[in-house]
C-alpha cells in the first residue's frame, strides 16, 4: 500500500470532511480493526484506504443516498454497512459538537436518521 | 518532477478532475490524492531542500486537503495547471511549517530543567524568574539529551514529549494529540497519565545517563 496515502488517510481521521473520520468512529464503536472493517465492508484493505480518502457523504437524505451510491459504484463495497458506518460516525461527531446538557444522544440521532432513510437496498459487496 | 511527466494527467483530465471536485463527487478527493500526493512530495523533495520528510508530507497533504475542501481556490482560466497550483500551495505550506518549526525550536532553547520537581517546563524569554545563565544551561542540557529521549519513542509519545516541552497542561490537548479524544474522559485521563509518565521517566533516565 502507498505509504504516503496511508499517512494522509491517518491524518484526516480527525477531519469530518473525509470518510476516514466517520469510518474510524464507527470502527472504534464496533471494536473493529482495519482488517475487520474491510471485511465488514466487503473489500480489501487497499480499497478501504481509498474509501477513507473520499469525501464524507452530504447529510441531506437525497444527497446522502447519491453520495453513498457513487462510492459503492466505484469500490463495490457493502452499501448497507457503509451507510450505517457513516451515519453512526456522523452521529458521534454531532454529539461531540453539542454543548453539554443539550438534547441528543447517539440512539436518538440514529432513530431520527432511520426515519429519514428509505428501506435499504443491499450492498454491492461480496 | 516535470509537469509534463507521463504519470500526471493531461490538461483535459485535470479539468475533468477539478470539475468533479466542484460538483462534489465524493470520490474526487480520493482521486486527487492518488494522482498528486506522491508527485507533490517528490517535487518538494527535489526543489525544496530540507531533511524534514514529515513536514514535506504534511505540506503536500495539506495542499490536497485544501483543494478538496474548496475547489474554487483553483481557477483553470488563469492558465496554471492543477499540478502547478498544487505545487505552489504545497511549497507555501512547507515554508509556513518550517517557519513554525523554527519558532518552536527557538522557544525550546529556553526550556528549563527544574531541579526541584524533575520536570521540564518552558521558561519564557525575558522572564525575570529565569536567570539568563540558567536558561542557557538548561538549553544546553536539553539539546544534549533530547535526541536520546526521542530515540525509541513512538510517534504518539513524541507528540506527548513536545507538549510537555511546550508546558501544556490540559489533558484534552494531550488526548487530541494522541488521537484518543473519542474515548471517555476517565479513559483519556488514564491514558494521558500513562504516556506522560512514560515520557517523563525517559527524560529522567536520559538526564541521569547523559545530562
Amino acid at each position: 500500500m502507498d505509504s504516503h496515502l496511508q499517512h494522509l488517510a491517518k491524518r484526516v481521521e480527525e477531519d469530518s470532511f473525509f470518510l476516514a473520520c466517520p469510518l474510524r468512529l464507527y470502527a472504534t464503536s464496533e471494536g473493529l480493526d482495519d482488517e475487520k472493517l474491510a471485511t465488514a465492508l466487503g473489500c480489501s484493505q487497499e480499497i478501504l484506504l481509498l474509501v477513507r480518502l473520499c469525501r464524507t457523504p452530504r447529510a441531506e437524505p437525497a444527497q446522502f443516498r447519491e453520495d453513498i451510491d457513487r462510492i459503492v459504484a466505484r469500490f463495490n463495497v457493502n452499501a448497507a454497512i457503509l451507510r450505517e458506518a457513516v451515519r453512526r460516525g456522523q452521529s458521534i461527531i454531532r454529539m461531540r459538537k453539542k454543548p453539554a446538557g443539550e438534547k441528543g444522544t447517539l440512539l436518538a440521532a440514529r432513530d431520527g436518521q432511520e426515519k429519514q432513510e428509505p428501506t435499504d437496498k443491499e450492498g454491492g459487496g461480496p | 518532477m516535470d509537469e509534463t511527466s507521463n504519470s500526471l494527467p493531461s490538461p483535459k483530465e485535470e479539468l475533468s478532475l477539478h470539475r468533479r471536485l466542484v460538483d462534489l463527487d465524493p470520490t474526487a478527493p480520493m482521486d486527487l490524492a492518488v494522482t498528486y500526493l506522491t508527485p507533490l512530495i517528490d517535487w518538494l523533495s527535489t526543489s525544496y531542500k530540507t531533511d524534514r520528510d514529515d513536514l514535506r508530507n504534511e505540506a503536500a497533504g495539506q495542499a490536497i486537503c485544501d483543494l478538496s475542501k474548496e475547489p474554487s481556490i483553483y481557477d483553470p482560466n488563469r492558465g496554471k495547471t492543477l499540478f502547478g497550483f498544487l505545487r505552489t500551495s504545497a511549497k507555501r505550506d512547507l515554508q509556513n511549517l518550517l517557519a513554525k518549526e523554527e519558532r518552536h525550536n527557538k522557544n525550546r532553547e529556553f526550556v528549563e530543567l527544574s531541579s526541584i520537581d524533575g520536570k521540564y517546563s518552558r521558561g519564557a524569554d525575558g522572564d525575570p524568574s529565569v536567570a539568563a545563565e540558567n536558561r542557557e544551561e538548561a538549553g544546553i542540557a536539553l539539546r544534549k539529551i533530547l535526541p536520546v529521549v526521542r530515540e525509541g519513542l513512538s510517534e504518539v509519545e513524541k507528540r506527548v514529549l513536545d507538549l510537555i516541552l511546550d508546558g501544556e497542561k490540559k489533558t484534552s490537548v494531550f488526548a487530541q494529540a494522541c488521537g484518543i479524544s473519542d474515548l471517555p474522559k476517565d479513559e483519556q485521563e488514564k491514558e494521558v497519565k500513562r504516556l506522560k509518565g512514560k515520557v517523563n521517566k525517559r527524560i529522567e533516565r536520559a538526564r541521569q545517563d547523559h545530562g
